[in-house]
């Protein structure tokens, strides 16, 4: 049984109401009405899995390039801004036009959260509309492209949280510089504004630049091309969200040991006061078998023992680290390639 | 020796400005198992104070004590004792009144099968039984404002604030509320209600308070209220005469001249 007053409670609570309204609206009270929704449901995925064949099938096998990325990279950025602009017109409805504020602030339970609940529905409900949209072409392209594309919907639930998440910081923003009358007037305008600013920003570049309507040709342009970081930038990073996972997963991990080792550096000294106590032997029994763990080779670990202890953190972390890092990743990507072959 | 009687409700110096002072300086004290009918014109500041009691709004200044416990200080103790209905009650479309009165005992965290038996005592009273498992989007606002009302007494609060909450009621269902409010007096409870029935706070409260410009301005029975409007060198009998009507309107024009002179 959930305690009441809790998240979950509420969002059980917020779960019913939204479903309720839903269907209400969906069928207008008539059980008949029903089937012809759910009829003309499956009618417009059908249609939408057509599109998306005819407009990105072509594209699945396509090799990634600087062209490629660019041209989803704008996509998923249309994509957000429209997500955006929908969250900030859900916020302001959920924070304003819900009258149930008052019975529930005048209540003792944590307001918290439900406005946790209520964000979290935001960004649901968003990721949520945008999926009978994009699941199509993602189909389309796990089906002719290969079953990595599906990772692409891993995209979406993330983009909608983000979405969320800069919605509630803006109305935030806006509630302490204009007030709450005015936040709700001023945050749907601009809720307006960033949903086109993208779509009329590139019809304004491409009529200036090339005397053309086509947003593709600003997409397309050399000029364009040279001044997009290179095909490893972090900003193609949703982009390559649909990519076998090896190749950014070891790319993670040497991050990740990049920073221990950093984060080792500046523990040198408590290292240095460690091994004073345990002595030099405990000290390269302890880093063997962390690099043993590794799969790494420990050898000229025996001759660092007997070397100053004073100077044994600093060193060895230096020489340490990229040989435990470098070789742990190449035995992980070995381990993904053959899973892969 | 007798002790004064245990306050339900004490606010001093309350204080609250919007573009302009919406309450000035706020003195106001209830006695518990009373029925105060708070008056005063539009823009008085009555809904700003019952909101500020409510813990809706956040006062400038001054204090309010709830049953003894200091709002501002620990506002979910005191929320724990307080029920609140405004002019315009929220109740889910969606849900029928049993699930409402769930979803607001679980508010309160009342335990739920105290809470199933209490909604049922109130449903029989309120005339709401045979409604109970049907969803409030078809009711009337009479019905509405029972199912509010209900879901305000569900879990049993101390002092029970209530803005405006016979407004566009029809003749029987305002009587029911009205009942439900006596009898809730009776019981022990304090309701604090704003109404601009004055027949209703003639008929029903205890003591009358009148407020305009974001100040108490008088505060009594009927009779003293009467006395106060009509001045000392008035006849008693003549004042006792008087309509609560005639009452209200004699104060709040004293009110009126010394700001208007300014």
């Amino acid at each position: 049984m959930t305690q009441a007053g809790s998240a979950v409670w509420f969002a059980r609570h917020e779960s019913r109401l939204a479903w309720r309204d839903f269907v209400s609206m969906m069928t207008a009270g008539r059980r008949t009405r029903a089937r012809k929704i759910a009829i003309g449901f499956a009618v417009f995925v059908i249609i939408m899995h057509a599109i998306a064949y005819l407009v990105v099938g072509g594209y699945a096998a396509a090799p990634v390039d600087q062209q490629l990325l660019i041209g989803v990279t704008a996509s998923l950025l249309l994509s957000w801004l429209l997500m955006i602009s929908q969250a900030m017109e859900s916020m302001t409805r959920a924070f304003y036009t819900r009258a149930d504020l008052d019975l529930i602030l005048a209540s003792p339970v944590a307001a918290e959260r439900l406005f946790a609940v209520r964000i979290g529905t935001v960004a649901l409900s968003v990721a949520g509309m945008a999926l009978p949209l994009a699941g199509p072409f993602i189909n389309m392209l796990a089906w002719r492209g290969g079953a990595h594309w599906l990772g692409a919907y891993g995209v979406i639930p993330a983009m909608g949280a983000t979405a969320a998440a800069f919605a509630v910081l803006a109305t935030a923003a806006l509630f302490r510089l204009i007030g709450p009358k005015r936040t709700r007037f001023v945050a749907q305008i601009i809720a307006a504004i960033i949903g086109a600013a993208f779509v009329i920003g590139l019809q304004v570049a491409a009529i200036l630049s090339y005397g053309t309507l086509s947003q593709a040709s600003v997409l397309h342009s050399d000029a364009l091309l040279a001044l997009m970081p290179g095909e490893d930038s972090v900003l193609w990073w949703p982009a390559r969200a649909h990519r076998p996972a090896g190749a950014g997963i070891c790319r993670a991990c040497r991050r990740y040991l990049d920073c221990r080792a950093a984060l080792w550096r500046l523990r040198g000294g408590r290292g240095q006061r460690r091994c004073r106590t345990l002595g030099p032997r405990a000290a390269s029994e302890r880093f063997a078998g962390r690099i043993t763990a590794a799969r790494t080779a420990p050898q000229g670990m025996d001759s660092a023992a007997p070397r100053s202890l004073a100077a044994l953190a600093d060193a060895d972390a230096d020489a340490l680290s990229p040989a435990a890092g470098a070789d742990a990743v190449a035995e992980f990507c070995r381990a993904v390639s053959r899973r892969r072959a | 020796m007798t002790g004064s009687p245990p306050l339900a409700l004490e606010i001093h110096g309350l204080v609250k400005h919007f573009t302009r002072p919406a309450v000035d300086g706020l003195d106001l004290a209830v006695r518990c198992g009373e029925f105060y009918a708070l008056l005063g014109p539009n823009g008085a500041g009555k809904t700003t104070t019952l909101r500020m009691i409510a813990g809706l709004i956040q006062p400038d200044a001054g204090s309010i004590r709830v049953d003894g416990v200091d709002a501002l200080d620990d506002p979910v103790a005191a929320k724990r004792l307080i029920a609140w209905v405004s002019d315009e009650p929220m109740i889910y479309d969606k849900l029928t009144p049993e699930e409402y009165l769930d979803f607001v005992a679980g508010l309160w965290a009342v335990e739920p099968k105290l809470a199933a038996s209490r909604a049922g005592e109130l449903f029989d009273w309120l005339g709401l039984a045979a409604h109970a498992r049907e969803r409030c989007e078809g009711f009337s606002k009479g019905m509405r404002q029972k199912v509010a009302l209900a879901g305000a007494l569900v879990h049993d609060p101390r002092l029970i604030i209530l803005d405006e909450p016979l407004t566009g009621l029809d003749a029987g269902s305002a009587r029911q509320v009205k009942s439900v409010l006596r009898e809730r007096v009776l019981a022990g409870g304090t309701v604090i209600m704003t109404t601009h029935i004055l027949e209703v706070a003639e008929r029903m409260a205890d003591r009358i308070g009148v407020i305009a410009h974001g100040r108490l301005l008088a505060e009594g029975t009927l009779a003293e209220l009467r006395r106060l409007a009509a001045g000392a060198d008035v006849n008693e009998g003549a004042a006792d005469l008087a309509s609560l009507e005639d009452t209200f309107l004699a104060l709040v024009a004293d009110a009126a001249l010394p700001a208007e002179a300014a």
